[in-house]
């Protein structure tokens, strides 16, 4: 069976850096993008199995993004994980509105992305 | 007893052994479940390690230094309110370098409120409310103070004030990633400092 290729958005190198550490241990593969904009761009070149975004990004925040992702058709049935900095309801309704499939709080737990990612995957 | 009887006797002894050996497979998989849980836990925690280790000594710019302690504090520990003072070029006081989310003043005195005390101390300072009345006004929210050391001799601080809202405390994992942040945020920001004096001489 092939990897899972997995879309991984967040302009903090840290995040990205520690998200993609975890989900190669699960044998994920791992490709990445800075910003909201660079994360459309590579959805429709690399045709990811899922995205984990980021919600606060220059350029298109990751509900923005999520949105777009979510109005076409090509890419609309890609699930979507956005990671907010705020677990609280205004945050999680927006994410839940621009279609997002789940969403994990700051600071991430790997435990709880690996659960959220296996539930997206296998739906 | 009739031959029947016994095969019915023996078929009941059967089920319950088997039902028993059930529940013991169940508690074992529940176990070992728990165990790989706990597993996975540590192996994010020392990854956690790894990762803001590895993202302070990637760069010898003080500004990259300070962001990646910025990344490192908000993604990895749950706080964006930090403020980082380093020691004057006299050694007197120490002066605010960045700040994030927070209104904090330019100086930290020795002796001086919760942070001046942590300089004195040079230890990791988690204030609880037995600390609050010494605390100064830009002080009452602070969730912990880390002195940033290299050599055993502190040369800066770094605070942490109110966590991220879904962060409902410190733990363990969190102390260790402190401890380390202690000792490799001041020996990356020291050289970056170095290094940056250097290149203004020059």
């Amino acid at each position: 069976m092939s990897e899972k290729k997995i879309l991984l958005v967040d302009d903090s190198r840290t995040s990205l850096f520690m998200e993609s550490m975890i989900l190669k241990r699960h044998h994920y593969e791992v490709v990445t993008a800075g910003d909201g904009e660079e994360a459309i761009a590579k959805v429709r070149t690399e045709r990811p199995d899922l995205i984990v975004m980021d919600v606060v990004m220059p350029k298109k925040t990751g509900v923005e993004a999520c949105r777009a992702l979510k109005d076409d058709p090509a890419t609309r049935d890609i699930p979507i994980i956005l990671v907010t900095t705020r677990g609280e309801g205004d945050n999680v309704e927006k994410g839940y509105e621009a279609g997002c499939n789940h969403y994990v709080t700051k600071p991430v737990d790997g435990v709880e992305l690996i659960a959220k990612v296996r539930d997206c995957l296998e739906a | 007893m009739p031959a029947a009887d016994l095969f019915a006797d023996r078929l009941r002894n059967e089920n319950a052994a088997l039902h028993r050996r059930l529940q013991q497979i169940e508690a074992q998989a529940r176990e070992l479940s728990e165990q790989c849980v706990e597993v996975e836990r540590h192996n994010a925690d020392l990854a956690n390690l790894y990762v803001a280790s590895l993202r302070l000594h990637s760069t010898l710019k003080r500004d990259e230094v300070l962001l990646a302690l910025r990344e490192v504090v908000a993604n990895l520990v749950g706080c964006e309110q930090q403020a980082v003072w380093w020691r004057a070029d006299d050694g007197s006081h120490l002066r605010l370098i960045d700040s994030w989310n927070v209104d904090v003043p330019g100086r930290v005195e020795p002796g001086v409120g919760l942070l001046g005390r942590a300089v004195q101390a040079g230890a990791t300072l988690l204030p609880g409310s037995a600390d609050r009345p010494q605390a100064l006004p830009h002080e009452q929210r602070l969730t912990a103070v880390v002195p940033l050391k290299v050599d055993g001799e502190l040369h800066g601080l770094l605070a942490l004030f109110e966590l991220l809202p879904q962060k409902l405390g410190l733990d363990a994992p969190d102390y260790e990633l402190l401890d380390l942040l202690s000792t490799q945020a001041g020996a990356a920001l020291l050289c970056s400092s170095l290094l940056t004096a250097r290149e203004d001489r020059s």
